[in-house]
């Protein structure tokens, strides 16, 4: 006997049904072979495009570690050496969390990503950086020891200038461990599947195109609107 | 230099800093004493911080230079209209 | 918008695809990032130099302690004199031209060095005649005659804290025996020595650090208040400068010891070793406006004249796509 649920009938809902909605415009958006498409184009042929799934990984293994400094509470690491163990691969993870993305950003940057539509995926690209910058930060204020002792007292006075000090107190450790072990990596998660989201939605960016080859395919094209046909390579650029 | 710890696991200190003994143990290199500088006019960086710098340049070049794998199914994918 | 649209001839790709696993790619990647995180962790570990406490502090440095003390008392240490979001004072308000932000959300977190720093830890002490008479005697006075006391006993030991910075001669008013501090004053520093030899010895015991962690509730997370008042001493200060943790050595890049730290950091640490910043009272307000624009700016790349075409201009991505370019020539 099957413990799988058959599918279940069809209800008929009402068009107003948010269900439905929301089903029919992710569907719509993002259908399963676009959600995890099983092939790249045949320009994704270089290891550049290696470090957006390498920051990715990054983050899994960040979370994975601090989670279980999470499990046994902030002063563990202090006094065992599984402790250390785990919060040196934090700190790492974290180096090779930034390393990645910066690496990410050069490239996407000189394949100017954002063309064809796609500037929305720059965009949560960026502020992902810049919001991981305050998540590290109440990391490192977080960490119990003089490391964090000096950073609070000094960058305090950053968020004192601008008023963020009144609600924002670095040296407070209940509120600065709480921004960084729950709001801020979410922030970041949020951030992050959004970006991919939006790269599997518009698919990776083009080439450029060639500038003799753009001269090549508008000959063509005229060439074409007297009923020749059109392009040398049929369909690598429309 | 700070000393190590007394047998009831207390840390001892010296002028302030502390070493872990246990992740000191752990490690294979030290890190643990005041960082070497590269200095140029105002600028002062430390050397480790400069070690991932150039690592970055390093890293990004050769990504973009070094042949990626798989051209034999990107050929037969360009020669044949291949998947999807 | 549509102004850069107009330029951007990007088309949908309608070429070839090939097989591509994306599951196994993120899969090869956490493996390969978790065992270099690993290999990092073993070659390296990662730096744990233990907190300073007040009463590491106050052994190591009884004098410093002191006219750090004495300041918190008389209302002149730099906590005192701060300003929003500890009290209305401005010492430390930076402003923007004529925006004051540090003052738009008042005193949310307030500390009256006076009472938090000195009388309220001494009055914790109890069975001890001559400390209630002192301060007894010190809270009755009125504020002028408080205030003589404490610069009284306060400026021999600024004179000698200046000549040791300057690496001068130190006049011969202060003096330690015994794990106390002696101060020859010039004038009638009232019941303020008394004051300060208990808050010392207190200080030495453990005491001021468990004070100012439990006064307001049992279960105590905020560390303000003991911070601030070790960061009004120069013990956190003498510390970083062995770490290359200060402002003029780059110190926001910078972890203890020889570890990498946050080099992403680079621009902003930049903009405090330049003029007018380096030598400004406002400096992080100022720096963080600059990187507040920068950071608009990074966001906004996509639509900047000159910085969105660049890419186009220098042919890196000939580089990043020279299969793509190779087979499309060649057909």
């Amino acid at each position: 006997m099957s413990s799988v649920a058959p599918d279940p009938p069809v209800t008929h809902a009402p068009e107003k049904s948010w269900t439905v909605k929301v089903r029919e415009a992710g569907v719509a958006a993002l259908p399963p072979e676009k959600l995890l498409p099983d092939g790249q184009p045949t320009y994704v042929a270089s290891w550049i495009y290696m470090f957006g799934v390498a920051s990715i990984a990054s983050l899994i293994v960040i979370i994975g570690s601090g989670s279980i400094l999470a499990l046994k509470g902030p002063a563990w690491w202090h006094y065992t050496g599984v402790g250390h163990f785990f919060n040196s691969i934090h700190l790492w993870s974290v180096e090779l969390f930034f390393f990645a993305m910066v690496v990410h950003l050069w490239g996407k940057y000189w394949m100017a990503s954002w063309r064809g539509g796609r500037s929305r995926v720059w965009i949560t690209g960026a502020v992902t950086f810049l919001v991981a910058i305050p998540c590290a930060l109440t990391g490192y204020v977080s960490q119990q020891n003089f490391d964090a002792q000096w950073i609070s007292t000094q960058a305090k006075d950053a968020m004192n200038s601008v008023g963020a000090g009144a609600f924002f107190n670095l040296t407070n450790f209940g509120q600065m461990y709480s921004y960084h072990v729950l709001l801020l990596p979410i922030a970041v998660v949020a951030l992050v599947g959004a970006h991919v989201l939006l790269v599997r939605k518009h698919g990776v960016v083009p080439p450029f195109e060639l500038a003799r080859r753009k001269a090549a395919l508008a000959t063509a094209a005229s060439a074409g609107s007297d009923g020749s046909p059109a392009g040398a390579d049929g369909g690598a650029q429309s | 230099m700070p000393v190590g710890c007394p047998a009831d696991g207390v840390q001892t200190e010296q002028r302030g800093l502390v070493l872990s003994p246990v992740g000191v143990m752990a490690a294979v290199f030290n890190l643990n004493h005041p960082a070497h500088t590269v200095d140029w006019e105002f600028i002062h960086l430390s050397v480790s911080n400069v070690v991932v710098i150039v690592l970055m340049f390093i890293v990004f070049f050769l990504a973009i230079l070094l042949p990626f794998p798989g051209a034999t199914s990107r050929r037969v994918a360009r020669r044949r209209g291949g998947s999807s | 918008m549509s102004l850069l649209r107009s330029e951007d001839d990007t088309q949908p790709w309608k070429g070839r695809y090939y097989p591509y696993d994306l599951v196994k790619e993120l899969c090869i990647a956490v493996g390969v990032v978790g065992l270099l995180a690993v290999l990092l962790t073993v070659l390296f570990s990662s730096p744990d130099d233990k907190p300073s406490t007040i009463a590491q502090w106050s052994q190591q440095k009884p004098a410093d302690f002191v006219t750090a003390a004495v300041k918190e008392l008389d209302g002149t240490s730099p906590t005192a004199e701060y300003g929003p979001p500890y009290n209305h004072n401005s010492g430390s308000v930076q402003h923007f031209f004529f925006l004051h932000p540090q003052r738009w959300l008042g005193v949310s977190h307030p500390i009256d060095t006076e009472k938090d720093y000195v009388v309220g830890p001494l009055e914790t002490i109890p069975n001890d005649p001559t400390l209630a008479a002192a301060l007894a005697q010190y809270k009755a006075a009125p504020a002028t005659q408080k205030k003589q006391w404490a610069e009284a006993y306060a400026k021999p030991l600024e004179e000698t804290a200046t000549a040791e910075e300057e690496k001068k001669t130190a006049p011969n008013t202060v003096s330690e025996s015994n794990g106390t501090v002696i101060v020859k004053t010039s004038g009638n520093a009232g019941p303020v020595p008394a004051l300060m030899g208990s808050l010392l010895a207190l200080a030495k015991s453990g005491g001021v650090d468990g004070s100012l962690l439990t006064s307001k509730q049992f279960f105590q997370t905020d560390y303000t208040k003991p911070l601030l008042f070790m960061a009004d001493g120069g013990l956190l200060d003498e510390r970083a400068e062995q770490q290359h943790l200060l402002g003029e050595q780059w110190g926001l890049m910078n972890e203890t010891g020889s570890y990498p730290g946050q080099p992403w950091l680079w621009l902003y640490a930049l903009w405090y070793q330049v003029e007018p910043m380096k030598s400004s009272s406002s400096a992080d307000i100022e720096v963080l406006l600059i990187m507040s624009l920068l950071s608009v700016a990074f966001i906004c790349i996509p639509f900047i004249p000159g910085v969105n075409s660049l890419p186009r201009k220098i042919p890196i991505y000939k580089l990043i796509w020279k299969e793509h370019y190779r087979d499309v020539t060649s057909a």
